[in-house]
């Protein structure tokens, strides 16, 4: 699963019949800081998001699995109120037993 | 299954049924120098870890639902373990 923002409404009225009464919202994945993540693409609104929110994404399988097997590969199912990356001290990797190669 | 590090949680209330109770982290997956590769990802936590832990990360959707024993979950990660070392 990975964050996305809500950037844009997706209208199609000729579509496969399973894609019929979903909502289409172009959304753009994000990192915790808030910079894009990847290209847009477009979601399947499952839980009644709007523009300009931050989102869960579900991708793939586990999309259609979400809505009912339709044809989809991208699933909004979860509307963040918060992304909270607290500040901590970086990790050294050698105190962990990783190698520099 | 992936190396990464927490590096905070998402709060979310509006979200699927099957999400209630399951506390999201967010993690950035490592490389195999132990530096982050600039992919980040939310994962639900079955390992109970927090901010700044090394842990492993299950991917895959099928695994992660067996796991959580939620036969409908869109779940595609999964915290599953707190790594203490890795010896390389």
């Amino acid at each position: 699963m990975m964050a996305g923002r809500v950037i844009g409404v997706c209208v199609a009225t000729q579509k496969d019949p399973r894609l019929a009464g979903r909502k289409l919202l172009v959304v753009e994945p994000i990192r915790s800081n808030g910079t894009a993540a990847g290209k847009p693409a477009i979601a399947v609104d499952l839980v009644g998001a709007g523009a300009g929110e931050t989102v869960l994404l579900a991708k793939s399988r586990d999309a259609s699995l979400a809505a009912a097997d339709a044809p989809i590969d991208l699933a909004i199912i979860g509307i963040a109120d918060a992304l909270v990356t607290p500040p901590h001290r970086p990790m050294d990797p050698a105190e962990r037993g990783f190698r520099s190669c | 299954m992936l190396m990464a590090r927490i590096t905070g949680h998402m709060v979310a209330t509006v979200k699927l049924p099957c999400f209630a109770g399951e506390k999201l982290l967010v993690v950035e997956t490592l490389d195999q120098t132990g530096r982050p590769d600039g992919s980040e990802l939310v994962a639900c936590d079955r390992a109970g870890a927090g901010v700044g832990d090394l842990v492993l990360i299950l991917q895959e959707g099928g695994s992660c639902r067996a796991v959580m024993e939620k036969a409908e979950a869109p779940v595609e990660a999964l915290v599953v373990a707190v790594i203490d070392r890795i010896n390389l």
